[in-house]
């Protein structure tokens, strides 16, 4: 057995992945708490199913109907047990965001050896708390300023406006769902987009953007 | 004297790729004054390999001239660093040779200095037990600084400190080794490689034997490891 192995740890970088899902109300009909859930379980199953990685992925999901809550804590992917969502409430997306900078910047959750997060936002609606000030919070934070952002608006009502805001970016692209089905589309492309980048030589760095028109335009 | 073992091994995706090393390390173990340097040329550049060479060769000018005077701060070693590095990359572009850059410099009047630019790691182990960790500037998730790469004198983490004392030992990792190690096993590691390693017939190779051996899951990098000590 190699010496080193007693002055090394034995877990591998974490990829993080977090998903801040809208479980509100309006997430209950047409289908879309349904859609979600697959997309959510697939895009686990698929990261169970990697390997030859560069990383390991870690998943969390952090939920905001009603009030904010972290429905998934961040860990292993491939132990990640989970268990379908409900649509309830408002949609207190600032909640949200300030649970995700207090998850992004913990050094026991996310040690400084990670590398960079994804985050991704996904919502139907209009926030419904105070969201500005904590988005902020989240875009300033040291490590979540540097995270990787995607964002999904689901449905005419969606706040294009926030999700863009969050992306941070204006060349960034704030992606669209009108259909429920679309919903799965969106996180199949985050499941390429995260495990290209864990696949290669360096994953803190964005890995190739996949053909705009090549299939990935939901 | 001081005595040092060190080695930069390919990590795993250079050797997939059949592209050599990155890293690049060197030192100067001398009566009056010792010098140490790892860097680690940024994966992501064409010429990086140069540029991490190139960088521990400006180290040792930059030290040579740096010795000479009784009062050189550390400011005036760093810039005398930046520019030698540019003057030995000859026609390459500082940014297609981006490369970390970490170094203790002793200047033989009773000082050294340490200095670390971007990622990895240079600690110490006194003959206590007693571990210090040179507090980098690394700015986390591999966003690290780097000669060649938009930076200033700030991003500089250095200090004056004393030089190695007896039974002292000094580590100079880059961010393959660094990032995996335990935090609290650095001085356990500096020791195993003086007292162990040291002690074999090729340390050097017998240190590469080690590190290409990373017992680490899904470890990539290239990996410098450097240990001098006073015995």
């Amino acid at each position: 057995m190699s010496k080193l192995k007693e002055f090394t740890t034995q877990a591998a970088r974490p990829l993080p992945v977090v998903v801040l899902a809208d479980v509100s109300g309006s997430m209950g009909v047409d289908g879309k708490i349904q859609a979600l859930n697959l997309a959510v379980r697939e895009m686990i199953d698929a990261f169970k199913d990697e390997d030859d990685l560069r990383a390991e992925i870690h998943v969390s999901v952090i939920t905001f109907g009603g009030k904010a809550n972290v429905h998934l804590p961040l860990g292993r992917a491939a132990a990640a047990s989970w268990t379908d969502l409900g649509a309830n409430g408002g949609t207190p997306m600032g909640a949200a965001f300030e649970l995700a900078r207090a998850l992004v910047e913990d050094r026991n959750t996310v040690p400084s050896r990670a590398y960079r997060p994804t985050l991704v936002l996904v919502s139907d609606g209009q926030p419904t708390d105070e969201w500005k000030q904590q988005l902020d919070a989240l875009l300033k934070s040291e490590r979540g300023g540097k995270a990787f952002r995607m964002a999904l608006a689901i449905g005419a009502d969606a706040d294009h406006a926030v999700l863009q805001e969050f992306l941070a970016d204006a060349e960034a692209r704030v992606y669209r769902a009108d259909e429920a089905r679309q919903i799965r589309k969106f996180f199949q492309l985050v499941t390429m987009s995260v495990s290209a980048r864990s696949r290669s030589a360096n994953p803190n760095v964005a890995a190739p953007a996949a053909d705009p028109n090549g299939g990935w335009d939901l | 004297m001081v005595r040092v073992v060190a080695t930069s091994v390919r990590g795993p995706a250079h050797v997939k790729e059949g592209l050599p090393c990155q890293d690049s390390w060197l030192a100067v173990a001398a009566p009056r004054a010792s010098l140490a340097v790892v860097c680690d040329g940024m994966g992501s550049r064409p010429r990086s390999r140069e540029g991490a060479r190139a960088a521990t060769l400006a180290v040792r000018d930059a030290w040579r001239l740096w010795q000479r005077s009784p009062v050189g701060i550390v400011e005036d070693l760093i810039r005398i660093v930046e520019a030698a590095w540019r003057l030995r990359l000859r026609e390459v572009a500082g940014e297609e040779a981006s490369t970390t850059c970490l170094f203790y410099a002793e200047d033989g009047h009773g000082r050294a200095a340490q200095a670390q630019l971007g990622d990895g790691l240079i600690a110490r182990r006194a003959a206590d037990g007693a571990v210090a960790v040179h507090p980098s500037r690394s700015e986390g998730f591999g966003l690290t600084h780097a000669l060649g790469t938009p930076h200033s004198l700030a991003d500089w983490s250095f200090t004056f400190v004393e030089p190695l004392a007896p039974r002292e030992r000094l580590v100079l990792a880059t961010d393959g080794v660094s990032e995996d190690l335990e935090a609290g096993r650095i001085g356990d590691l500096a020791t195993w490689v003086a007292d162990e390693i040291g002690a074999t017939q090729h340390p050097g190779r017998a240190l590469a034997r080690e590190l290409r051996n990373w017992p680490v899951p899904h470890h990539r990098d290239d990996k410098t490891l450097l240990v001098m000590w006073k015995p």
